[in-house]
C-alpha cells in the first residue's frame, strides 16, 4: 500500500506515506489497494461518462454512484475490504453500461465513438488474489519514477479534493440537492487525471477548478441543509447527559439524523449528536424534536474513550471513524459509506436494530448538572447583525477576526489552535467551523458590546457560509476579502479540508495558516509555488503567528 | 524472551502494574492483561498514548516525531504503542484512573427456557439472561466466543460456546454434549425449565477473521457446530458475501446436529456449501440425488485433505471439536496447504 492522503499519514526519514500493512487510520494494506483499484475504476467510468454527456446521455444513479465510490475511500470512512471487493465487481458493470450507452449514442449521432484504454478498459479479475496482484497500476503514485514527484504531487491533490467534493455531494444528494453542471465537472475532472496529465501550470490551473466546483457542492449543501431544515439559529446545546436511554449519531449526515429522530420520536429514547454533528441542535426543524437533547463527547480522534462510555449505541454517518474496541463494538452501526468489518451496517435507513440496542442498553440513569455551548452562527444568523459587526469594526471595538477552522487530530501540535484562540486579544472575533473547535469551544470568551467572541459557524462544510461572511464584510467596507482584518488559520486532517482549501485557493484567497503540518504530497517545490501565488503560511507558533497575523492588519 | 514488571501511576495517583515481555510493546503488554490504556492509532503516529517513563531502560522505535517530539522523548516522554522495556520500568500517566478500562469477566443470572434433547448424547440450550444491576438485557460476545455456564449452589463452572449470534434481548443458545459423568451434565438431566443458573464471560479468541479476504473454511465435529452456527447466523445478519464452506464431521447420520437451522441459513447465506462427512454410515443412509451433493461416506479429514490439495489459494481454516479431530486437521493443513491459516478451538470433557 502506499497512501497519504491524510494529515496522519506516517513519515520516516522525510518520506511521507503509509506503505506498511498497516495505515495509520488502522487501514489495511488489502483495503488500501482495493480503494486504490475502485478510484482507478471510477477514472474509468468517468471517461466514458464525461463522453457520453458531450452526446446527451446523462446518467444520474451512475453519477450518484461515482461519489459513493469516491465518498467510500475518504480518510476513516469505510475499512471493509469485503465491501470494497463488491463496488469494484459493481464499478466494472457499471463502466461497460455507459460504455454501450456512449457507444450507442455516438452511432445515433453520426460520430465515431472513442476507442477508450487504461482505466476505461481494465477488467477485475474475480479472484481476490489476482486483483490485488494488479494494484499496482492504480497506485497513486503509478508512474512517478518517469514524471517525477511534483506532477504526482498535483495530481493526488486534485483527486484528493474530488474525494472531499464528493462527500459534500452526497451528503447534498442525500437532502435531495443535485445539480447537472457539479456531476458533470467532476467527471471532467476524473477523465482530465485519467489522461495521466504532467504540465504543472495546467494541473495547478485544474486544482482551482476542482476548487470552484466545490464551492458549487458547498452551496449545494448548504441550501440542502437550510430548505429541509431551516436556517442556522442562535442558541446553546446541551453538553450534559439526561436520565434516559441514549443513542449517540456521529459523522456528518444530517439528513440520516433526520431520519433517526422520526424514527425515535415515540420511542422515549434520547439523541445525542458527536462531534461534527454539533451544528443539528442549530436548525430549527432538527431541534424541534424534543428527544434531540444534546451532544456528548468532543471531536473524532477521542471517540474510542467516549464511545466506550456512552451508554447506548453508537451510529456513525460518515467519516471519521476509528476502529472500534473491543468494548464499544457490538453496539456501533454503521450507514451509508461508512464500513467496519463485523460491525453491524444499517440498511435502506431502517433504523430497527439500532433502536433495539439502544432499548436493551442501559441509557443514563441520572441527569447531569446542566452545561451547554452556543452555536448557530451561520451566515444568516452573523449577516443578521451584519450592520452591528460592521459598526464595531468602524469604531475599533472588534480589530481583527480569526476563522479558527477545520478538523481536530490527536497529535499533540494541534494545541496550537488552542492557544491561537485563548492568547487572540480581547477585540478580535473568533469563528469557528468543523471539529477543530471542541478543543476551546468550552472556554470563557466574552462578547464585544453583545456580539460573542466565539461564533460557531456549524459544520466543515459551513466553510460556505464562513465565505460569505467574509464577502458581505468586504463589500460592507468596499475592499476584498483579502483586505480585511481577517486571518484564516485553517487545520485539516482529510479530504473535505483538502476540497475547502481548494475552494479557498480558487477564490484568490492570500495569506492561509495551513497546519498542523503540511499535506506530505505537496513537495518543496509545489509548496513554493503555493507560498509565491497564494502566500500559504506554514504554521510556526501559536505566538508567532498570532503576533504576524495582528502585525499585518495593523 | 525476558519479562519485566511495568509499573504505572496515575495523574491522580493510582497505581496499577502490569508484566510485560521484550518483545512486546507496553500496550501490547498492558492489553494481555486486560488493562486498556488511551491509545489511537497503535502505530506511534498519533501520540494519545503518550506517557512519561521515570526510570529503567527501554526500546523506543518506529514512531514520529509529529507525535513525540524529540524534546519531549529526551525529557522521558515515550509513546505505549513504540516502547519494549529492557527493564522493570516505572512510568507516569497525565491521566487519571478512570480513563483506564479493565476488562473483567461479569457473571449474570440467567433463565433457562428450554433443555431440549437433540439426539441421545446432545441437548439444546437455551437460556434468557436477566437483566444486570445497570439494567442491560443483553451479553457483549462476539460470534465464537465461549462463557461458563455455573451449576447451581456450586463454584462448579464450565465452558460453553454460544451456538446463536450476538443480540439485544438477552438470549443465549448453546449445544451441550452430555457425558455419563460430567458434574453440567448430569446437573442438565434433572434442571427444569425456569431455573437459573450463573452465566460468565464471553471470552474466548475464536472469533471470524473478519479483515481476511479468504475463503472460510470451518471444520466442526459435534457440538464444535455450535460456534460456527454463531457465526454463520452474524454472517448472514451482515449479510457478509465472504465465501464460507462447512465440514460437519460425524460418525453417523443420526450425528448430524442442527441441520435444519443450517438449511434456513443456506437461504440467507446463499454462498454457504454444507458438507456432510459420515465416517461410518450406515448402509441404509441413502441422501436423495440432491443431497448427495456435499454427502460423503468418509471421515471429515480425508475430505478436508483432498478440498485442500485442490483450493485455488490459501484458505483461513477454523475447527471446532474434540482435541483429536482439531490435531488431525492442523497437521493436515500444515502438510497440505501450508499458506493457509488456522484458528481452532478444542473441547474438553470434565
Amino acid at each position: 500500500m502506499l497512501c497519504y492522503q491524510c494529515e496522519q499519514t506516517q513519515r520516516h526519514d522525510d518520506k511521507f506515506g503509509c506503505i506498511s500493512s498497516e495505515g495509520a487510520c488502522g487501514k489495511d494494506a488489502n483495503t488500501s489497494d482495493l480503494q486504490d483499484i475502485l478510484i482507478y475504476q471510477v477514472k474509468g467510468i468517468a471517461q466514458y461518462a464525461h463522453r457520453a454527456r458531450t452526446l446527451g446521455v446523462v446518467d444520474r444513479d451512475l453519477d450518484a454512484f461515482i461519489l459513493f465510490a469516491l465518498f467510500t475511500t475518504l480518510t476513516n470512512v469505510n475499512f471493509t475490504p469485503a465491501r470494497f471487493q463488491q463496488l469494484i465487481q459493481e464499478a466494472a458493470q457499471k463502466r461497460d453500461a455507459i460504455k454501450i450507452r456512449y457507444e450507442v449514442a455516438a452511432s445515433e449521432k453520426g460520430v465515431e465513438a472513442e476507442i477508450l484504454s487504461g482505466a476505461a478498459a481494465w477488467q477485475p479479475p474475480k479472484a481476490i488474489n489476482e486483483l490485488l496482484a494488479q494494484a499496482s497500476i492504480a497506485a497513486v503514485n503509478a508512474e512517478q519514477e518517469t514524471v517525477g514527484e511534483d506532477v504526482i504531487g498535483l495530481r493526488v491533490l486534485i483527486l484528493y479534493g474530488l474525494k472531499g467534493i464528493a462527500a459534500y455531494a452526497h451528503h447534498a444528494r442525500m437532502l435531495g440537492k443535485q445539480d447537472d453542471s457539479v456531476d458533470a465537472e467532476i467527471e471532467r475532472l476524473l477523465d482530465y487525471l485519467a489522461s495521466n496529465p504532467t504540465d504543472l501550470e495546467e494541473l495547478l490551473a485544474q486544482a482551482l477548478e476542482a476548487g470552484k466546483v466545490n464551492l458549487k457542492v458547498m452551496a449545494l449543501l448548504d441550501a440542502a441543509n437550510t430548505d429541509n431544515f431551516g436556517q442556522q439559529t442562535i442558541g446553546q446545546a446541551r453538553t450534559s447527559p439526561v436520565a434516559g436511554k441514549a443513542i449517540l449519531v456521529s459523522g456528518h449526515d444530517l439528513h440520516d439524523l433526520a431520519n433517526l429522530l422520526e424514527q425515535t420520536k415515540d420511542s422515549g429514547i434520547n439523541i445525542y449528536t458527536h462531534g461534527e454533528m454539533l451544528p443539528a441542535h442549530a436548525y430549527p426543524k432538527l431541534k424541534a424534536y424534543a428527544h434531540l437533547v444534546g451532544n456528548y463527547g468532543s471531536a473524532w480522534q477521542n471517540q474510542q474513550q467516549e464511545f466506550a462510555d456512552f451508554p447506548g449505541p453508537i451510529l456513525m454517518t460518515s467519516n471519521c471513524i476509528i476502529e472500534p474496541a473491543k468494548n464499544y463494538r457490538q453496539r456501533i452501526f454503521t450507514i451509508g459509506p461508512v464500513g467496519w468489518p463485523g460491525v453491524r451496517h444499517i440498511q435502506n435507513d431502517n433504523y430497527a436494530p439500532l433502536i433495539q440496542a439502544a432499548k436493551a442498553l442501559p441509557g443514563f440513569k441520572e441527569d447531569s448538572a446542566e452545561k451547554t455551548v452556543t452555536i448557530g452562527f451561520g451566515r444568516h444568523s452573523v449577516l443578521g447583525v451584519a450592520d452591528q459587526v460592521v459598526e464595531a469594526v468602524k469604531t475599533g471595538a472588534i480589530k481583527h477576526f480569526f476563522l479558527i477552522g477545520g478538523c481536530d487530530g490527536a497529535v499533540p501540535g494541534r494545541n496550537y489552535y488552542t492557544e491561537l484562540a485563548d492568547n487572540a486579544p480581547s477585540d478580535s472575533v473568533i469563528l469557528t467551523l468543523g471539529c477543530g473547535k471542541y478543543r476551546f469551544n468550552d472556554h470563557e470568551f466574552g462578547n464585544i458590546g453583545g456580539i460573542p467572541r466565539l461564533l460557531d459557524v456549524g459544520q466543515c462544510n459551513d466553510a460556505y457560509s464562513a465565505i460569505q461572511i467574509a464577502s458581505t464584510l468586504a463589500e460592507a467596507f468596499e475592499c476584498g476579502v483579502n483586505d480585511l482584518p481577517l486571518s484564516l488559520m485553517v487545520s485539516w486532517f482529510e479530504q473535505k479540508a483538502t476540497a475547502v482549501l481548494l475552494s479557498l485557493l480558487a477564490l484568490e484567497i492570500k495569506g492561509i495558516h495551513l497546519g498542523p503540518t503540511l499535506p506530505g504530497y505537496l513537495t518543496p517545490n509545489l509548496l513554493a509555488i503555493l507560498i509565491e501565488r497564494f502566500d500559504i503560511k506554514v504554521n510556526q507558533t501559536a505566538e508567532a503567528d498570532l503576533q504576524a497575523a495582528l502585525g499585518q492588519a495593523a | 524472551m525476558d519479562s519485566y514488571q511495568i509499573t504505572i501511576t496515575t495523574q491522580d495517583q493510582q497505581q496499577l502494574a502490569f508484566a510485560c515481555r521484550g518483545d512486546q510493546t507496553l500496550q501490547q503488554g498492558a492489553e494481555a492483561e486486560n488493562i486498556f490504556l488511551p491509545s489511537q492509532c497503535g502505530s506511534g503516529v498519533c501520540g494519545v498514548c503518550t506517557v512519561h517513563c521515570q526510570s529503567g531502560e527501554f526500546d523506543m522505535r518506529d514512531y514520529n516525531s509529529e507525535a513525540l517530539a524529540a524534546d519531549a522523548a529526551e525529557q522521558g516522554d515515550i509513546l505505549l504503542c513504540s516502547t519494549y522495556p529492557r527493564s522493570d520500568l516505572a512510568v507516569s500517566t497525565p491521566y487519571s484512573y478512570d480513563l483506564i478500562h479493565f476488562e473483567s469477566l461479569a457473571q449474570r443470572q440467567a433463565e433457562i427456557l428450554e433443555i431440549k434433547p437433540i439426539n441421545d448424547d446432545v441437548v439444546a440450550l437455551e437460556l434468557q439472561l436477566l437483566p444486570d444491576a445497570e439494567d442491560m438485557l443483553s451479553l457483549d460476545f462476539e460470534a465464537g466466543q465461549f462463557v461458563e455456564l455455573g451449576i447451581p449452589g456450586t463454584d462448579i463452572t464450565r465452558p460453553y460456546s454460544l451456538a446463536n449470534a450476538p443480540n439485544w434481548d438477552g438470549r443465549l443458545a448453546f449445544l451441550i454434549q452430555l457425558h455419563p459423568q460430567g458434574q453440567f451434565s448430569q446437573f442438565l438431566r434433572q434442571a427444569k425449565v425456569g431455573q437459573n443458573i450463573s452465566v460468565t464471560g464471553a471470552q474466548g479468541q475464536f472469533v471470524l477473521q473478519e479483515s481476511s479476504l479468504a475463503p472460510r473454511y470451518f471444520v466442526a465435529g459435534g457440538t464444535g457446530l455450535a460456534p460456527f452456527l454463531s457465526m454463520l447466523t452474524h454472517m448472514a445478519e451482515m449479510m457478509d458475501s465472504q465465501t464460507v464452506e462447512l465440514f460437519i464431521g460425524a460418525k453417523h447420520e443420526k450425528d448430524l446436529l442442527a441441520m435444519e437451522q443450517l438449511t434456513a441459513l443456506q437461504q440467507q447465506l446463499p454462498q454457504l456449501k454444507i458438507h456432510r462427512c459420515i465416517s461410518q454410515a450406515e448402509h441404509t443412509w441413502q441422501p436423495d440425488a440432491d443431497e448427495w451433493i456435499g454427502a460423503y461416506r468418509q471421515s471429515v479429514l480425508e475430505v478436508m485433505k483432498q478440498t485442500l490439495k485442490t483450493a485455488a489459494e490459501p484458505v483461513d481454516v477454523y475447527v471446532c471439536g474434540s482435541p483429536r479431530l482439531v490435531n488431525g486437521i492442523v497437521e493436515m493443513t500444515h502438510t497440505v496447504s501450508p499458506e493457509s491459516q488456522l484458528f481452532y478451538e478444542r473441547f474438553t470433557t470434565a
